[in-house]
């Protein structure tokens, strides 16, 4: 499977917080949008994206880097780094 | 209904009992372990401990949710080797320093004792002394109030080196014939309850209400047993609604977890006092408690159980039908400097539902209630809520500053604020 694009990977990650998030189903995001914090998503809302991140992508992002996560663009750094190299 | 005393008793039990103990993932295949099978994993291991050199120091364990680890704190107690139980967020530093302070067990043919952190990660956590007598007391305290049996499998998704994880989520199932669903960690908690199909869930609020909202509890789940904080009244009658019941239990590392539970499902947040539980509300509304399952004391401290009574921190009325009702934690009480006295979870009740987060608190700088708010927000828009909060009390109670800080409020592995840890942040900046 060819390795996707940033813009790809961004796009699912945004996808999966707009479905998996409901009150942010509707908000505007950015690679520079916070998502680990209370006031963006809970705990367990940001548990469930990565989960299903990691699904989607096939990849197993360590626990131990999830705390370092803060925001969507750092995600999609973490979806990169763990994708197997071409 | 058997009164288990001792490890090596509920150990005992498990020759003669057919069903699974525990359940757990293998390499993605759902497997199990006997009773039977358990026994005697855990007597072979206990055998081996009791041979080996040095086996009367103290076993730090990583109580992470395998079967191994099940083995070890059961073999290791039996043995006579006491257990220093630690979640993944201890240094490595500070388990090897704990674990150093635990004298060697008296190794007269008594079991092992079981040490548990109060709360936290950092050096000055307290390190409580609980016994197996007084765990498999609270076991059966919690099988006389919410019985469980052979038919039930109990989901153990909290850490097990809490004590509320370690009775309810493995002890108690384990004293009484359920199966112990091993969660597969942090990874997989959204999906557990639908991977191992559990009919209990020891869990905290958070947990529970994230499950609920993905629609990820299973259909088999009879019983919720929450601890740690209470259930919002709008979860509770949702899950009830589905079916469920939802019971709240109170208790503290120190009681060797519950002291009290509910028992009423029209009355989610009355609690009734455990057998043997003998709790008192002092002066000042301070709840103490008498109770068999009370821990020895705290690791290299003196004084803090006052004629066999714990005073535990936390306020709370007796109603006139003998139910507890908690009302909030005494240390969430700030005096200020003028003697004005401040119930700091009031304030952050109300200003989380202004501002619209939950990353703030309340602490005190330079004798003056202070908001201290964590993570983007929007400040004008935090002053303008704070600036309308403070019209509304007098002088002596007003907000006197809001600090922002960018990390994270320092909490519990169960989400607790810690209080003390941000009022030292505060005092050194």
């Amino acid at each position: 499977m060819a390795r996707p694009a940033r813009e790809e990977i961004v796009a699912k990650i945004v996808k999966m917080i707009h479905d998996f998030v409901p009150e942010l189903e509707d908000a505007e995001l950015t690679e520079e949008s916070r998502i680990n914090t209370d006031a963006a998503m809970d705990s367990m809302s940001l548990i469930l994206v990565i989960t299903k991140i990691e699904s989607a992508f096939d990849i197993r992002i360590p626990h131990k880097e999830w705390d370092a996560i803060m925001t969507l663009g750092e995600l999609a750094d973490a979806v990169e780094r763990h994708l197997p190299k071409e | 209904m058997r009164k288990f005393t001792s490890f090596s008793e509920i150990h005992s039990s498990w020759k003669d009992n057919t069903g699974n103990a525990l359940i757990f993932d293998q390499d993605g295949v759902s497997s199990s372990m006997s009773y039977p099978e358990l026994f005697e994993a855990v007597r072979t291991a206990a055998e081996k401990l009791r041979t080996a050199p040095g086996a009367q120091s103290c076993d730090p364990v990583r109580a992470d949710h395998t079967p191994e680890t099940v083995i070890r704190i059961f073999a290791d107690v039996i043995s006579g080797r006491d257990v220093l139980l630690a979640d993944a967020e201890v240094s490595e530093e500070i388990l090897e320093s704990s674990g150093r302070r635990i004298d060697a067990s008296p190794g007269d043919g008594q079991e092992g004792r079981l040490f548990f952190f109060t709360s936290g990660t950092t050096s000055r956590s307290r390190l409580v002394t609980l016994t197996s007598r007084s765990l498999s007391c609270s076991a059966w305290s919690g099988q006389c109030m919410l019985p469980c049996g052979p038919e039930d499998t109990i989901l153990s998704v909290l850490p097990l080196s809490h004590v509320f994880g370690f009775v309810c989520s493995m002890l108690w199932g384990l004293c009484y014939g359920a199966s112990i669903a091993l969660g597969r960690g942090v990874r997989f908690l959204m999906e557990d309850c639908m991977y191992f199909d559990p009919t209990i869930l020891p869990a905290v609020p958070t947990i529970v209400e994230a499950l609920h909202r993905f629609h990820l509890l299973n259909p088999s789940l009879k019983t919720v047993l929450i601890g740690a904080a209470p259930c919002s009244e709008e979860l509770t009658r949702a899950l009830q609604r589905e079916g469920m019941k939802v019971y709240l239990g109170y208790g503290l590392t120190e009681t060797s977890s519950g002291i009290a539970i509910t028992q009423d499902q029209d009355d989610p947040y009355g609690l009734v006092p455990c057998p043997g539980a003998d709790i008192r509300i002092e002066e000042g509304g301070e709840i103490s408690v008498a109770t068999p399952c009370l821990m020895e004391g705290y690791l290299g401290e003196d004084g803090a159980v006052t004629d066999g009574r714990f005073f535990t921190g936390d306020l709370g009325h007796i109603d006139p039908d003998g139910k507890l009702r908690l009302e909030g934690r005494k240390k969430d009480i700030l005096v200020l400097s003028d003697g004005t006295k401040v119930f700091c979870p009031e304030y952050e009740s109300e200003l989380m539902t202004v501002i619209g987060t939950k990353e703030i608190a309340v602490a005190q700088k330079a004798g003056r209630p202070v908001l201290v708010v964590s993570g983007d927000v929007d400040r004008s828009y935090v002053q303008e809520a704070v600036d309308h909060f403070n019209q509304l009390r007098q002088r002596s109670r007003q907000l006197a500053d809001i600090i922002y800080i960018q990390e994270p409020l320092p909490r519990t592995a169960v989400g607790k604020l810690r209080r003390w840890e941000l009022q030292q942040m505060l005092n050194r900046s």
